[in-house]
């Protein structure tokens, strides 16, 4: 070997040993952790939208005193919500860092290959004419491996001891937030209590929605003591039938038209409460169908707030788990995370295409 | 026997002694059976008795009050409660974001700076081994071609990672 290639060799070691740590640590992934991250932080600010939205809706038609009293708590509501809208943009940023430190780490590994790479072509030029090259190649390589090893290590290591100090502000954030999505829930529980009345107080003519629905029942019960009495009707008229088969007299057979009138007249009657029954559940059928919207709009609200509120445990304990393995050089799994962020998605899906509907 | 007015004036009465306290404890559950209780007041109470329908009237009345100290006590006294603590953990996370950014920062210029020294080295040695070929040669004008080659493909790699 020449005296130059062997201080090229010696010099290209040393560059890469210098940056070199002994010990190898890789990063672990931490793109679930912020995926997770992202979709915990949207569904709490689509839950202020969405608790907003539905108080406009609930107390539009309200009398003008409960309906401003409705407006102040909507106004309250945004303003204390606006610093857990700040506190998710925070919780965004710093999983955004995390990621970083874990890129520059890995792209360390990607400088030091591409440079060994360059040097692979230099020792492809030497080789025309110095057969030793390729002991540079190797040196290099080894340099390079080195420096993606301290990279790696650097990484982990800022990496799961920054969130190891972070994790008591996870728990107390995770806790908050958890607390916070529990209360709109309450409040989405409240509405959800409410709309249905909203709707059984609207007028259909001069008449309340709830008073049709009165109507209706007292109909109901109607056709039912109906019934009992034409199947009563209907018993005496056999009996009476039977009575003047075996004793044709006219007590017997005025007895039987009498049954016979009784029941024409009952059968009448319940043909017209069957026609007023349909009438009237006509009449209710687009407040039922309100109804029954509101309910499931509502309940999938509900749903994918306390979704959220308990991905948020399992995104403490996914920071804590990701803190460990950094540090413990430990493989990491976070599936429980990643299936709470799935599951938050197909809701919000629901819930988009319900509101479509 | 069917109820009269005075009944169902009476069962109202019960109910909204119920609600009033059950928003006066601000007890959620109290509240929304006392809400579930009125709806059933309407619900069940026959129309058709001369005064019920403004009984309802007061029954439904009374929901909505139920409903907004329900709405209130969730969305603003309880969420208040927990203010305070919310600016803190935002610093917090905000400043350790920060610290993370800087040590990516950090990273990156150890980085460069690992690669830009190994490679300014090898293209020293380079250019010296360079300048001590004979170019009057084949090989040596060979061996100087694919130098010059081999030196711009280390500067250009330099140049990339710094970036």
């Amino acid at each position: 070997m020449t005296p130059s290639l062997a201080r090229l060799r010696r010099s290209g070691i040393l560059a890469f040993a210098l940056v070199a740590a002994g010990a190898c640590r890789t990063p672990p992934d931490v793109s679930s952790f912020a995926s997770a991250t992202s979709d915990l932080a949207a569904s709490i600010k689509t839950s202020e939208r969405t608790v907003s939205a539905e108080l406009t809706t609930l107390a539009k038609a309200w009398p003008k005193e409960q309906k401003e009293l409705a407006a102040s708590i909507a106004a309250s509501f945004q303003r204390q919500w606006s610093a857990r809208d700040a506190l998710a943009d925070a919780l965004l940023e710093y999983s955004a860092s995390l990621v970083a430190i874990v890129q520059a780490g890995n792209e360390g590994e990607q400088s030091a290959r591409a440079l060994a790479g360059s040097f692979q072509q230099l020792c492809s030029a030497i080789d025309v004419a110095m057969p030793p090259a390729g002991a540079v190649e190797a040196a290099v390589n080894l340099g390079a491996s080195l420096y993606a090893k301290f990279a790696q290590h650097y990484a982990a290591t800022t990496l799961g001891e920054g969130m190891r100090e972070m994790q008591p502000y996870a728990d107390e954030a995770s806790k908050l937030l958890a607390g916070s999505l529990s209360s709109i829930a309450t409040g989405l529980d409240a509405i959800r209590d409410q709309i249905r009345q909203n709707v059984e107080d609207e007028l259909v003519g001069d008449e309340k929605v709830s008073s049709e629905r009165n109507r209706l029942k007292v109909l109901r019960k109607r056709r039912v003591d109906l019934l009992g009495e034409t199947e009563a009707v209907r018993e005496r008229t056999r009996a009476a039938r039977a009575d003047l088969a075996s004793h044709p007299t006219a007590e017997t057979e005025k007895s039987l038209a009498q049954a016979g009138s009784a029941l024409s007249a009952l059968e009448s009657e319940v043909a017209s409460v069957e026609a007023s029954l349909q009438t009237q559940t006509a009449i209710l059928a687009p407040y039922d169908a309100r109804e029954t919207d509101d309910e499931r709009r509502l309940s999938t609200e509900i749903e994918l707030v306390m979704t959220a509120r308990d991905g948020l445990a399992t995104w403490a304990s996914a920071h804590a788990r990701i803190a460990t393995a950094a540090l413990e050089k430990r493989p990491l799994q976070v599936d429980d995370l990643v299936q709470t962020a799935q599951q938050i998605r197909e809701l919000a899906r629901a819930l988009q295409a319900g509101r479509k509907d | 026997m069917a109820k009269t007015f005075d009944d169902y004036a009476s069962d109202l009465e019960v109910l909204l002694g119920g609600a009033h306290d059950a928003m006066a404890a601000r007890d959620d559950a109290l509240m929304k059976a006392a809400h579930g209780d009125l709806a059933a007041f309407i619900a069940e109470s026959n129309d058709l008795v001369p005064g019920v329908i403004e009984l309802d009237d007061v029954a439904s009345h009374s929901m909505r009050d139920i409903t907004l100290v329900r709405l209130g006590k969730a969305l603003d006294e309880d969420l208040d409660a927990t203010s305070a603590d919310l600016a803190r953990l935002v610093k917090q996370f905000s400043n350790q974001a920060a610290v993370n950014d800087s040590a990516a920062a950090a990273l990156r210029l150890e980085r460069v700076k690992a690669v830009t020294d190994a490679a300014i080295t090898a293209v020293d040695e380079m250019k010296k081994l360079r300048d001590a070929v004979d170019e009057t040669t084949p090989d040596g004008k060979k061996l100087v071609k694919a130098l010059r080659d081999a030196i711009d493909a280390v500067v250009a790699v330099q140049k990339a990672v710094a970036t």
